[in-house]
């Protein structure tokens, strides 16, 4: 079934009418509302319900190992509008808001199984550990990278102790990840070693790093 | 008209109240799958929009807002709920198996497939598939990141699909 059918499908559910004595009365309740403006706290900002994903560790894992491999998300966009909050958007207070804000919703969601997000020129690629043991507890500290080159730019979200393979500018990388003591990231290449504080070693790369918790 | 509404202006509430009333009311019916309680959800969204539409800053559309607070009706009321329904929901599952032989007609076989989501799945699926919203849309709306929507689209569809094929609504 594709997806133009899946809609087709849907939209079979029919539609009851609303009374006409309902919508009577709503209107009232809401000019009666209207009147007095006392506001409760719920009506104010986007849904304020505690997240819960009812997902079993287990389940997940083993089946979503493979069924992600493949699997490609939109990318959020940096400036996603903000909705109806008075608050400075996040860029402007954090420069890894969005990665952060991705991967506070995606560890959640994947509790705990997550093992990287890759962000590459509108797509991302989710990795999931398909070794219940190694949730969080085999996991290091969340750390957040950007590669730009070029028209090429790769997010990656991933965690302390990784490898991490991407390509960049034709050639491909694999780094270990590594975070000092002092939270201080350390990225270690088959032929240099790279830090946040020094320009990126391979020429026409540009290079950001910093802990995702932290920064 | 949402300008004048939110100074507290009667006959523009009420244009927004006829204009956005059945969309919510629809809204609300495919999150909860009854009439009565569709009613009721679409009354108590208006009472709080009514309530909070002078703090409205319009930095998300007027649609989007009062989708919002829908939304939260809905949650808040399936919440206090979940007890009866998951009563309700085992009775219907041996019923279900009892009345295997009756024919159901497809759109009650589409709400019995919406039941197998869940809430959040259900709304991701209520805002793209139903509303028409892109997954850009429905992430303002829920107040979640882009990807969270895309996921739980995705995994909703893994529960729509075959439940659709296997009880024959789409031959």
């Amino acid at each position: 079934m594709i997806d133009g059918e899946l809609k087709t499908h849907l939209n079979r559910l029919e539609m009851p009418k609303p009374s006409e004595e309902a919508r009577k009365r709503a209107f009232n309740a809401s000019i009666e509302a209207l009147k007095t403006g006392s506001e409760p706290a719920s009506a104010k900002t986007a849904p304020t319900a505690p997240i819960h994903y009812p997902w079993k560790l287990a389940g997940i894992a083993a089946g979503c190992a493979a069924l992600l491999a493949g699997f490609l998300l939109l990318i959020p966009k940096p400036g996603a509008p903000p909705g109806d909050r008075a608050d400075p958007p996040p860029e402007q207070a954090d420069p890894y808001a969005s990665e952060r804000r991705v991967f506070g919703e995606l560890d959640e969601l994947f509790a705990g199984a997550l093992a990287a997000i890759v962000l590459e020129n509108g797509e991302s690629r989710i990795m999931i550990n398909d070794d219940p043991s190694q949730y969080k507890t085999g996991r290091g500290e969340p750390v957040v990278m950007r590669f730009s080159s070029g028209e090429k730019a790769i997010r990656y979200i991933g965690f302390s102790g990784q490898e991490v393979d991407v390509e960049l500018d034709g050639r491909r990388y694999i780094f270990e990840l590594l975070l000092s003591g002092q939270d201080e990231i350390i990225l270690v290449a088959e032929d240099f070693i790279w830090t946040p504080s020094q320009p990126f070693p391979v020429e026409g790369v540009q290079a950001t790093a910093a802990p995702l918790k932290r920064s | 008209m949402v300008g004048q509404a939110t100074g507290g202006d009667r006959e523009s509430f009420e244009v927004l109240f006829e204009e956005h009333y059945q969309m919510i009311y629809n809204l609300s019916y495919r999150l909860c799958g009854n009439a009565h309680d569709a009613e009721d959800l679409t009354q108590e969204a208006f009472v709080k929009a009514a309530r909070a539409i002078r703090d409205f800053r319009g930095d998300a559309s007027f649609k989007s807002w009062i989708y919002r607070i829908a939304l939260n009706a809905t949650w808040d009321f399936k919440r206090k709920r979940k007890r009866k329904d998951d009563a309700h929901r085992k009775y219907a599952e041996e019923t279900e198996i009892a009345a295997a032989g009756c024919r159901r007609s497809p759109s009650e076989i589409v709400l019995a497939a919406l039941d197998l989501l869940s809430p959040r799945q259900r709304r991701v699926i209520v805002l793209t598939y139903f509303e028409g919203m892109n997954h850009s849309e429905a992430a303002e709306v829920l107040g979640c990141a882009e990807t969270t929507v895309s996921w739980h689209v995705f995994t909703a569809k893994k529960k729509l699909k075959p439940y659709l094929i296997e009880n024959g609504v789409s031959q």
